[in-house]
């Protein structure tokens, strides 16, 4: 008897131990999210603060319905921060719990959503007609009328960019351009006059800057080819495009995918990293270590977006070097196409599985406001694409200074690519990077890259897609009569 | 009939009087077969589809097989990639270890702290480790460049992280971490050996190198293959500290086997495109198991006929 | 030479190479120690190597800024969990193989043996994910303890080898006295065996201070539950990583410190559990 008292006492105790610590571990509630001070240390009170806090809005909790908000976002997080605080504040009924997730943002969403535990509103990570056939987000047609659909603009709402077979699944929101972005000081050093006009030409400079000035440890061209897929879409892809060729591989006009195009860009890099001209290092580097170095002044050029440089130099690095912005250069510096908006036209999606889409677009609302977009545009976050929200806004002061960082008449929205395509192997991008180090042949790289994506593409029409092909169409004047 | 009767019944009461230690087991149980057998058995019953990750699972057959073999180059390169570091690693830890091993295998006061101090690796977290050996080792800013410049012996810094260098970084990581562990099991081999043997040979005139080489050796053999094979098959395994100094990079110099599958279900590139592949992935890792399999098969039978040679 | 000239110089050789090694060894924890109070200035551009002044606030910035104060507490409740888990479970399982004979024995020894070299590695995270979230486990650390705890078939070998190390007389005497299985266990055999729980209670602790991977798939989407090895890897891709190498040697540090003190007072154990380990394999 002894024995098996003994016994269930400890299978009670292991039972009691899993209840407590199952309860003791959750997630803690809400708490006041800091805006982050970025370069001094913080006092000690402020640790105090938040406990009182978050007891205090315990037991408030009941009543009040969290809406959970994921982006990606780093440079604008302390401006995000405390419009989240303020509408924390002012609103009784929501609470926005505001998270950032840098790296692996899109198989977060893939891995939140098949256990069911989805936020709320997420950036989208993938364009929407990838995204709405996983069933991942909702529709907000009903949630609008008329006249809060006019604040968007003309043509705000284009099936492929934020529309899926008539139904709108997101807004227009920021949208940022690759640019260029180079050191004035470096270009004066070795007697450069202005950016460079053409593609040759910035292979030009760059050899020429590391050529002179190798020996202080400053070179004249880098990029962040840690991550491929980022760095081949904001350097290789723009010049691509912007030269007449095709849209992250896909031939719009064709209606398969041709790799060619990308030959001179890829065989110009190539030069450079492969050469020995560019950054030591590129290779291994992500995005924020470039922007350090730039920072420091050993860089002379690099591509980037628009929208995130100038607050990574005035608050994350700040730096005291003389930069400057450019348009991105193209084969032969002629303007053969336009250059795909990163981001343009979409941004956010509420999710199809919330439990409070009501208050969810009550949120996404504030996000999308005048109010919070004014002030994201005057500190200069990125380009917003509201039209209510710029009117009356004071421009950045770094818009006035270096005017190239504008959205022009050159970055639009290409039409969407096929969706949820599986590619065996390699993506182009990494596919590429290994070309430009010279690992692999450029011309075995494209005739490869050709068979298998053009192999995937074939599957999923023979699957039933429908083949994507516009027959009039061509990079610049995009016409998608059939 | 009856002795059959008499087996069957004889074990069932066997089981009856042994309830308890049944129920004692019961618990290390359960989870062996949730934590180990199920995930297995998952990645069974996931080889033969396509997955991915949302919708349906679909029948393909052999296919993932098919193309692991002949269309997936990347894979066969991860695979030579972890042969490397296999390699490297046990040819450069394992003789360290053991000659660290013979030195301070006496226990006196300043032996046991040379061990403990050499031992202390293996008590930490590997990826806090591999972030610390990062900044280390990072071309402009790290201290490994700094010194080596500072005392001359460099003009330009070594791009350690490089493609070139990548993997000789990882092994220098991997050697760090484990000559502790491995220097520990020889010392344990070692003291099994008696004092008496040694005294003999040293009455008999051998000097210590000989000693080591006719004695100890031989009578560490034993010993030196178990932990020869457990090295070979957690070196297989390595992978965490990879993910954390290179991420598999740069350019898929150090992507080992077992990063590659942990790539099909949870992509590592920020900005890709494709949906993750986790009946391929299933499909994968059963590969990986097997050539970890096969390698430790071929291990075992060559250190057979080794045995059978010196005997 | 004469005989104690070569000893001296063999001495000289010898702790030349166990000095190098050491210093090898231990070189990557005093960088993070020290450069935890350096300024983020001094650990870039390099320098001397003590910091000019102890900047102890980038430890005050972790904990306050950066939640460093609830990684540690998820990481010591991690910890102990695991240890309690494996302490029960291990023990009892030990017991059983070591001591008692039952059918199937055999075949269950031999899949623990087997388990511990065959591994599909990384598959099995995404499966275990999956089903710890429909059990509604993944939102307290009380998953991965379970999912670390099932993986360490080699305590209940160390276990069952100091088992069968306890004379069998103890047991027949217990058992006349009319105590059950469960009663021996509890009474007779676990006091005897206290050296190798200590030891097994400390592994359990390293490996779930230490564990990486599966803390950070388990809590990908509950970034509070993180523990500290996953919160620390986690920093060099933080908003201000590039410019943040002191705060990054200073998550680095807390995260070894525990295990440093620990290994400090207990390093001797440590090494007798390995060696008891290498001598029962």
């Amino acid at each position: 008897m002894k024995r098996i008292l003994k016994l269930s006492l400890l299978v009670l105790l292991v039972l009691s131990l899993v209840i407590v610590f199952t309860g003791c571990g959750k997630k803690d509630e809400p708490k006041e999210t800091k805006p982050i001070e970025k370069s001094e240390a913080t006092e000690a009170p402020k640790e105090e603060e938040p406990k009182e806090e978050a007891s205090a809005k315990e037991t408030t909790e009941d009543e009040k319905v969290t809406i959970r908000y994921w982006s990606t976002n780093r440079h604008d997080k302390a401006y995000i921060d405390e419009t989240i605080e303020k509408f924390n504040k002012e609103n009784d009924k929501i609470f926005i719990d505001y998270e950032v997730y840098a790296e692996n943002f899109s198989q977060m969403i893939d891995l939140a959503f098949s256990t069911d535990s989805a936020p709320d509103i997420f950036q989208l990570p993938l364009q929407v007609n990838d995204t709405v056939p996983k069933g991942y987000i909702a529709p907000l047609d009903d949630f609008m009328d008329d006249e809060y659909k006019a604040r968007f603009g003309e043509n705000a709402f284009i099936e492929g960019v934020n529309m899926v077979d008539g139904k709108i699944y997101s807004l227009p929101y920021t949208s940022s351009e690759c640019r260029l972005f180079y050191n004035q000081s470096i270009f004066e050093k070795v007697g450069i006059e202005g950016p460079p006009a053409s593609l040759e030409q910035m292979v030009e400079y760059a050899k020429k800057i590391t050529d002179e000035l190798k020996g202080e440890g400053i070179y004249g061209f880098a990029c962040n080819f840690a991550s491929p897929g980022s760095s081949i879409l904001r350097s290789v892809d723009p010049i691509v495009q912007k030269s007449g060729g095709v849209r992250e591989g896909y031939d719009f006009k064709a209606g398969k995918f041709d790799f060619s195009s990308y030959k001179p860009v890829v065989e110009a890099f190539r030069e450079i990293f492969n050469g020995g001209y560019g950054f030591p290092g590129s290779e291994s580097m992500n995005i924020d270590p470039l922007r350090t170095q730039f920072a420091a002044g050993k860089i002379g050029m690099y591509l980037s977006v628009s929208h995130a440089e100038p607050g990574v130099y005035a608050t994350q690095f700040p730096t005291e070097e003389n930069w400057n912005c450019a348009q991105v250069p193209s084969v032969g510096g002629e303007i053969k196409g336009k250059q795909q908006l990163w981001y343009g036209g979409y941004y956010y999606g509420i999710s199809s599985k919330t439990k409070y889409p009501q208050e969810a677009w009550e949120v996404f609302k504030y996000i999308h406001s005048d109010e919070v977009l004014k002030g994201y545009f005057e500190a200069n976050l990125g380009e917003v694409m509201i039209p209510t929200a710029k009117e009356g806004a004071n421009p950045p002061e770094t818009y006035i200074r270096m005017p190239d960082l504008q959205i022009n008449d050159n970055d639009a929205n290409w039409p969407a690519l096929p969706a949820n395509l599986v590619v065996e192997g390699k993506l182009y991008a990494d596919v590429f990077v290994a070309a430009i180090f010279g690992q692999i042949d450029v011309d075995a790289a494209i005739e490869d890259l050709n068979t298998r994506y053009n192999a995937a593409y074939d599957k999923l029409v023979e699957e039933g897609a429908e083949r994507i092909i516009y027959p009039n169409f061509d990079p610049i004047n995009q016409d998608l009569s059939k | 009939m009856r002795k059959k009767e008499n087996k069957l019944s004889m074990t069932l009461h066997k089981i009856k009087e042994e309830r308890t230690t049944y129920l004692m087991l019961l618990p290390n149980l359960i989870m062996f077969v949730v934590f180990t057998i199920y995930p297995i058995a998952w990645a069974l019953s996931f080889m033969f589809y396509e997955y991915k990750g949302f919708g349906e699972k679909k029948w393909i057959g052999i296919d993932n097989f098919i193309r692991i073999f002949t269309r997936d180059h990347d894979f066969w390169d991860s695979v030579i990639h972890t042969l490397e570091y296999v390699g490297l690693k046990l040819i450069y830890t394992l003789p360290l270890a053991l000659l660290l091993a013979v030195l301070l295998q006496k226990s006196c006061r300043r032996n046991s702290v040379a061990q403990s101090v050499i031992f202390m690796p293996t008590i930490m977290s590997q990826a806090v480790m591999a972030l610390i050996f990062y900044l280390i080792f990072n071309t402009y800013n790290g201290s490994a460049n700094q010194y080596l410049q500072s005392l001359g012996i460099i003009n330009q810094p070594i791009n350690w992280l490089g493609v070139n260098l990548a993997m000789v970084t990882v092994i220098i990581v991997a050697v760090w971490g484990g000559i502790g562990n491995y220097m520990i099991y020889f010392i344990a081999g070692l003291t099994g050996i008696g004092e008496e043997i040694y005294e003999s040979a040293r009455v008999d005139g051998a000097g210590d190198i000989r000693i080591f080489f006719s004695i100890t050796l031989p009578m560490l053999a034993p010993v030196l293959k178990m932990i020869l094979m457990l090295a070979l098959v957690i070196s297989f395994m390595d992978y965490q500290s990879i993910m954390v100094l290179t991420g598999g990079g740069p350019l898929g110099a150090t992507n080992v086997m077992f990063l590659y599958v942990y790539q099909l279900f949870f992509p590592i590139s920020p900005g890709s495109r494709a949906p993750q592949e986790f009946g391929y992935g299933a499909a994968v890792s059963l590969v990986c198991a097997a050539i970890v399999g096969i390698f430790v098969g071929i291990y075992l039978i060559l250190a057979r006929r080794l045995d059978n040679l010196t005997e | 030479m004469t005989i104690s000239r070569r000893k001296i110089v063999f001495g000289v050789i010898k702790w030349f190479l166990v000095g190098a090694v050491c210093l090898f060894t231990i070189y990557p924890v005093i960088y993070a120690l020290i450069g935890s109070l350096k300024t983020n200035a001094e650990l870039t551009l390099g320098g001397s190597f003590f910091p000019k002044e102890a900047q102890w606030q980038n430890y005050e910035y972790a904990f306050s800024q950066l939640n460093f104060g609830r990684y540690t507490l998820n990481s010591f409740t991690l910890a102990i969990l695991t240890v309690i888990l494996t302490l029960i479970t291990s023990s009892m399982a030990g017991y059983a193989i070591g001591r008692r004979n039952f059918p199937g024995k055999g075949l269950l020894s031999s899949l623990y043996l087997f388990s511990m070299f065959v591994s599909v590695g990384s598959v099995a995270l995404y499966p275990l994910y999956v089903l710890l979230s429909d059990l509604k486990l993944t939102d307290s650390l009380m998953g991965i303890a379970l999912v670390l705890t099932g993986g360490q078939a080699s305590n209940i070998f160390l276990i069952s080898g100091f088992v069968k190390g306890v004379p069998k007389e103890l047991d027949e005497a217990a058992h006349i006295d009319g105590a059950g299985i469960f009663r021996i266990y509890w009474q007779i055999i676990l006091p005897l065996i206290r050296p190798i729980i200590g030891v097994v209670a400390l592994f359990a602790f390293r490996l779930a201070w230490n564990e990486f991977v599966t803390s950070q798939v388990f809590t990908m989407q509950n970034r509070d539950l993180q523990p500290l090895s996953v919160a620390v890897a986690n920093l060099r891709y933080s908003a201000n990583a590039a410019a943040e190498w002191h705060i990054m040697a200073a998550g680095a540090s807390i995260a070894l410190i525990p295990m440093l003190l620990i290994y400090a007072v207990a390093n001797r154990q440590f090494i007798g559990g390995i060696t008891a380990g290498a001598v029962k394999g």
